[in-house]
């Protein structure tokens, strides 16, 4: 039987290293396409494609396939829940990085 | 295992978080940086603004102005720029939101100044030195919306003030007011654009943040 997704898949999307750059970058602009994605997470394509493919599974992302000129070009936006999700983990890390600091002091 | 399961069994300190909003902030850093490098075209239309101006310039202090020589420069330097910018766009596959906003930016300039300029020597004669009231404006517009991209607040003032200026010289003589209202309400209108600009980057910063 199919688990239910919950948000702790959605944050286990996110420890990726991979994953969270993809998603960090995509938070940054609008749309990118595979290349530029590329050039600024700085990793294979095949390890890029993985990681695209789980975030697009997960809803996270969605992407777009299309030709320029004779080549085929994908890139990729940020979902509404894939933003929300990415803005709520990050929010976790800073309450948890405050939270330290907090404890610190 | 998750965030928040780590976090309890104690594996995910401090540290890691910071280094990891650190390694965020990079990724973010280096998508922006990659946006801002796409002023190519930005660079493309000024150099060739320039050199038509220039060239305008020119063959008036040379005497060999001619409406076929002023048309052809105006369009060699629209054909030549908007070829660039295509050509840039088509490489580059998909735009960056600021390759998008300086597409539209340009389209908007394009037909509005095309717009005048057709309307305002169509409709009858018009002396060859209010091109050169076009060019001021052109590069008025050129080095506004480069400073404004660029976050320069000095070159973005005298950008508006070119913008602003020419108009009133033309306004100055009673037989052209009528084209200086008409360039004012394309000024008024840049005006607006760099507003909206401004607006719908300051809305996407707060998104990405």
């Amino acid at each position: 039987m199919p688990r239910k997704r919950t948000e702790d898949d959605l944050d286990s999307l996110l420890l990726s290293r991979v994953r969270l750059g993809i998603m960090s970058a995509l938070a940054a602009d609008d749309e990118l396409d595979f290349a530029a994605l590329k050039e600024v997470i700085e990793t294979t394509d095949g390890n890029l494609g993985a990681h695209l493919r789980r975030l697009e599974d997960a809803g996270m992302i969605r992407a777009r396939k299309r030709f320029i000129g004779r080549k085929p070009n994908t890139s990729y936006r940020i979902t509404a829940g894939g933003r929300e999700a990415f803005q709520g983990y990050i929010k976790d890390l800073a309450t948890l990085l405050g939270f330290k600091e907090k404890g610190k002091a | 295992m998750t965030h928040q399961a780590e976090s309890s069994d104690g594996r995910t300190n401090a540290a890691e978080a910071a280094e990891t909003l650190s390694f965020v902030q990079r990724v973010m850093d280096r998508t922006q940086q990659r946006v801002e490098d796409g002023g190519g075209v930005m660079i493309w239309w000024g150099v060739l603004t320039a050199l038509a101006v220039a060239a305008t310039w020119g063959v008036a202090l040379w005497g060999w102005s001619s409406w076929s020589t002023m048309w052809g420069i105006w369009i060699g330097h629209n054909v030549l720029g908007w070829a660039g910018t295509l050509w840039a766009v088509r490489r580059s596959g998909a735009l960056s939101p600021v390759g998008r906003q300086d597409l539209a930016t340009f389209a908007v300039f394009t037909v509005a100044i095309w717009c005048f300029m057709v309307g305002a020597f169509g409709s009858g004669a018009v002396k060859i030195w209010a091109l050169f009231t076009m060019a001021q404006l052109l590069i008025g517009m050129v080095m506004a919306f480069s400073a404004i991209l660029e976050r320069k607040v000095s070159l973005a003032v005298i950008g508006l003030v070119l913008i602003v200026t020419a108009p009133v010289l033309l306004m100055a003589s009673p037989k052209w007011a009528w084209i200086g209202s008409s360039v004012l309400c394309t000024g008024a209108m840049l005006v607006g654009g760099v507003i909206a600009a401004l607006i719908w980057r300051k809305r996407r910063a707060a998104q990405a943040n």
